[in-house]
């Protein structure tokens, strides 16, 4: 009896030293890197982080400087060029702020909170499953941190695939690199040196230039803070399998003298957004497709309105979505 | 390439930019200068980073290595591009924040003049009290009607009489609509901004 129990007790601890052993493969699935997926994402935006990283796009290395701070559901952020020119952009709750200190111009655009709109939140990560694959690729370790690199794979044409270095204790973003459909990296981030405060001392997110003399393009009134009635006969008849327009607003924006209709669509991890636009004049209008890094951008004539398709989405995806815009009162 | 810099030359040469004589001399120059074989190698690490030459799986220590070489160089230097802007063509639309390049003669166009710089400081020139068509960016009527082009474009329906004021105008608003799509809809898989800070035209391929 007595060998019986002493038995079955080393099964037991035979079975647990298994479940032990196994249970970090069955983590490494599919969920476990959604689970990072929406960690990231939470921790990107609600963490007090000052850190250094280095951007590279096309043929270009580019390092900048980033502070960013949460506190009570407001976001701070000023993120500083450190390579050639010192170009800034400063975001608080009202206005985004970007200074261009060589040309002396400063562009104030509202801040997406000032037109009541809150800040973005973690898609559903299970609806992701349909359009990617997610898959834990093991571990690095980027600005002396540990991190779990986390490859998305789209199972089409129309989204760009992903591999990403989540920090293990922080949940932090430290390196990011969007992948073409030929899984060439076409725009990579990488922090250099990173830390998380407490808190963030407000001077810190104050530009340290001198802008006298600068020139200030911005939409200053209150009134054009405000959103206007979007125009819904604006439709988009096609658009790659489980994109779907999320919002739609209209409101004046720096460089353009007409308020602009903005539709936004995601699939959860892309985005596109849609500017239409009626320009003063048609010599205004502009047609064609350009690029910059993961960024395309199609630009068409639709009856008089400029329409103008931007997002981190292949050519095709914005030339799809772009050709098929209709008014339809 | 005699009128630039040491580094400047090194990252010509890198990028297969310099003619066969300037090669001679600026290689004979590096084999004697051990500061210049250390770039040249960095170079090439870089250039072959960037170009998708390296294995896919990068070890850490390397990406480490790479990022903090690029971190040593001195303020300025834009180590792959700075050469390439003198002897090639830019083909490529300064999307991503070239709102520094464009926005001056985009906006400008955009405002109808060309002596919109204003002096006051910050809180001045910030028109928060004027009616909103004053505040507005107001377009210069153009003088003749037409269909432009986006700048950059990679396709072959390039409307070569483009006049340059309508091209800047297009750069000027691209870049607006940059700025509010990622603020609107901002990656989750990336520094969003890092596109709106970024500078400069990319080499179109």
């Amino acid at each position: 009896m007595a060998r019986n129990s002493r038995n079955n007790i080393l099964r037991m601890k035979l079975l647990y030293l298994f479940a032990l052993l196994v249970s970090p493969l069955c983590a490494w699935g599919d969920e476990d890197a959604r689970f990072w997926l929406d960690k990231m994402t939470q921790a990107v935006q609600s963490l007090n982080y000052e850190g250094t990283f280095v951007y590279m796009h096309g043929d270009r290395v580019e390092t900048m400087r980033i502070v960013h701070g949460f506190d009570n559901g407001n976001v701070r952020e000023r993120l500083v060029s450190l390579t050639g020119e010192a170009r800034e952009v400063i975001r608080d709750q009202d206005v985004l702020t970007c200074v261009w200190p060589k040309s002396k111009f400063v562009v104030v655009e509202t801040s997406r909170t000032r037109h009541g709109i809150p800040a973005t939140t973690p898609a559903d990560s299970e609806a992701l499953k349909a359009f990617y694959d997610f898959r834990i690729a093991g571990e690095d370790r980027i600005a002396g941190k540990l991190c779990k690199l986390i490859d998305i794979l789209p199972k089409d044409k129309y989204r760009y695939g992903y591999r990403l270095c989540v920090a293990e204790e922080s949940g932090m973003l430290l390196k990011s690199a969007m992948m073409d459909t030929n899984d060439k990296p076409i725009e990579q981030v990488m922090f250099t040196s990173l830390a998380l405060h407490d808190e963030i001392p407000l001077q810190n997110f104050e530009s340290k230039l001198n802008r006298e003399g600068f020139t200030w393009h911005t939409v200053a009134s209150k009134d054009k803070r405000q959103n206007l009635q979007s125009d819904q006969a604006w439709k988009i008849n096609d658009m790659p399998p489980g994109f779907a327009v999320t919002e739609q607003s209209k409101r004046q924006i720096a460089a353009s003298s007409q308020p602009v209709q903005h539709i936004i669509l995601t699939d959860g991890l892309a985005s596109v957004s849609v500017f239409i636009a009626r320009p003063d004049n048609r010599s205004e209008l502009y047609k064609g497709m350009t690029r910059s890094g993961a960024l395309n951008a199609y630009a068409r004539d639709f009856n008089g309105h400029q329409v103008t398709v931007v997002g981190e989405v292949p050519r095709i995806t914005v030339e799809m979505i772009g050709e098929s815009i209709e008014h339809n009162p | 390439m005699t009128n630039f810099s040491k580094g400047e030359r090194v990252s010509v040469l890198v990028d297969d930019e310099a003619a066969e004589f300037e090669s001679r001399l600026s290689i004979d120059e590096l084999i004697n200068d051990d500061d210049e074989k250390a770039r040249w190698s960095r170079y090439h690490i870089i250039r072959d980073a960037l170009q998708g030459h390296l294995p896919e799986r990068i070890d850490p220590d390397f990406s480490r290595k790479v990022m903090a070489r690029v971190l040593d160089e001195a303020p300025g230097v834009t180590t792959t591009s700075v050469p390439n802007s003198y002897t090639k063509p830019a083909i490529g639309l300064a999307l991503a924040a070239s709102v520094a390049v464009v926005t001056v003669l985009g906006f400008q166009s955009l405002t109808g003049s060309r002596s919109v710089q204003m002096t006051a400081p910050i809180a001045q020139t910030v028109p928060q009290a004027v009616a909103p068509q004053q505040a507005a960016v107001v377009a210069q009527p153009p003088a003749e009607m037409r269909v432009g082009v986006l700048p950059g474009i990679q396709q072959a329906n390039v409307d070569e009489s483009m006049s340059p004021p309508g091209i800047e105008r297009a750069d000027a608003r691209l870049n607006s609509y940059l700025v509010n799509h990622t603020e609107h809809a901002p990656s989750r898989t990336t520094m969003p901004y890092a596109r709106v800070v970024g500078y400069g035209p990319e080499q179109q391929k």
